[in-house]
């Protein structure tokens, strides 16, 4: 169990021809590689187009990826190389506070980005980031806990439930109700 | 009470569900655009708590990657001209190519250096097996002439000779070694 099998049951479908499973594979990495590849490349738009490359890279090299790493290390380190290349090819040294790969998988995203950001292209994430916060504030103190331990923490349910000294159903449960309550404020401001 | 689909996928995005389960789910996330919608609202809320969200959030990110996948894939599929046997095929016929030309090298050099040897078997793998007496009539009447021969042997020598003594100049360690390889081929060559 862990969300790692869910990715590989995702790569297996794509491997087989299905190219709706990379899109949820994209839905789930997009915010995460698109932060990390910001640490290398300043200009957002840039960042971005980086991002997709990197994407369509992994898509393409997905008929040989053999699993023996997690799909988002493999994904990591694809998008590394991108953002390195895109460097290279523009003439610009790699940042110092660049992180590799198995930094990267632990980095603080939030860190190194203020000091390119613009009011206008802060306003959506500040947004999202408020409203997600406030949501989970207004939580009940067990929804917010099941819901940290697990995002924050990292936890799998049945620690979690270890934690909460609680079943592995109720876990499951309470993880899903802070979603949904974040969810209700969250959706209006994406629509 | 059985869990709502919502909570289903709430606990696939963690991987806490079981293989079958699982499966199951994932035919249905691929299917349901609504479920795919949470699938990514779910996530961005992780990234919001960890603190992972990018300074420019694009909403339509992956529907433009699955967009130009597509369109390198069309791209892809109309350059791809000729038959698809086409590219195998002439792989190995530059194999067979490069092949065959080795051989004809290969043969042409045994052939040379056969020919030119100094040594002279040519004449006695081409004489037939003849008496002591008219031993030197046959060899006479050979295409290849003894004296032909001794000539290009001595001359091989001494450029084998010269060779040798314009090596030793280059040698890493000068000394007494190569001109003692020198003189041992002279001695051994008369």
């Amino acid at each position: 169990m862990g969300a790692d099998t869910t990715d590989a049951e995702l790569v297996k479908r794509v491997q087989a021809g299905d190219k709706r499973a990379f899109d949820v594979l994209v839905l789930k990495y997009q915010s995460r590689i698109i932060n990390l590849i910001s640490r290398y490349v300043s200009d957002p738009h840039a960042a971005m187009d980086v991002a997709q490359e990197a994407f369509i890279k992994a898509y393409k090299g997905l008929k040989n990826f053999r699993g023996d790493s997690a799909f988002y290390t493999w994904m990591y380190r694809i998008a590394i190389n991108t953002a390195k290349n895109h460097l290279a090819s523009i003439g610009r040294k790699i940042p110092e506070y660049a992180v590799d790969a198995q930094e990267a998988e632990q980095f603080d995203g939030d860190s190194g980005l203020k000091e390119y950001a613009t009011p206008e292209r802060e306003l959506m994430r500040d947004e999202i980031q408020s409203t997600v916060h406030k949501a989970i504030e207004a939580l009940p103190e067990d929804l917010k806990a099941a819901i940290t331990l697990r995002e924050l923490e990292g936890m799998s349910y049945e620690e979690i439930a270890e934690v909460m000294d609680c079943p592995i159903g109720t876990v499951r449960s309470r993880i899903f109700r802070a979603r949904e309550a974040i969810d209700k404020r969250l959706k209006p401001l994406l629509d | 009470m059985t869990a709502s689909k919502e909570e289903r996928f709430s606990a696939l995005l963690d991987g806490e569900v079981s293989d079958f389960e699982k499966r199951r789910l994932v035919d249905e996330l691929l299917k349901d655009e609504d479920a795919q919608g949470q699938w990514m609202r779910s996530h961005l809320i992780g990234d919001a708590m960890r603190g992972e969200l990018p300074e420019t959030i694009s909403m339509d990110f992956a529907a433009a990657i699955s967009d130009k996948i597509e369109q390198e894939e069309e791209i892809n599929v109309s350059h791809s001209s000729g038959p698809q046997w086409f590219k195998p095929a002439a792989g190995f016929s530059v194999a067979a190519m490069v092949a065959v030309v080795s051989v004809l090298s290969l043969q042409s050099m045994v052939g040379y250096e056969q020919g030119s040897s100094p040594v002279p078997t040519v004449v006695s793998k081409a004489a037939p097996p003849v008496s002591a007496d008219n031993a030197n009539v046959q060899l006479a009447s050979t295409p290849v002439s003894p004296t032909q021969e001794d000539v290009s042997s001595e001359e091989v020598q001494r450029r084998i000779n010269r060779y040798l003594i314009n090596h030793s100049e280059y040698a890493s360690r000068p000394g007494v070694l190569p001109h003692a390889r020198i003189v041992g081929y002279e001695q051994a060559g008369q």
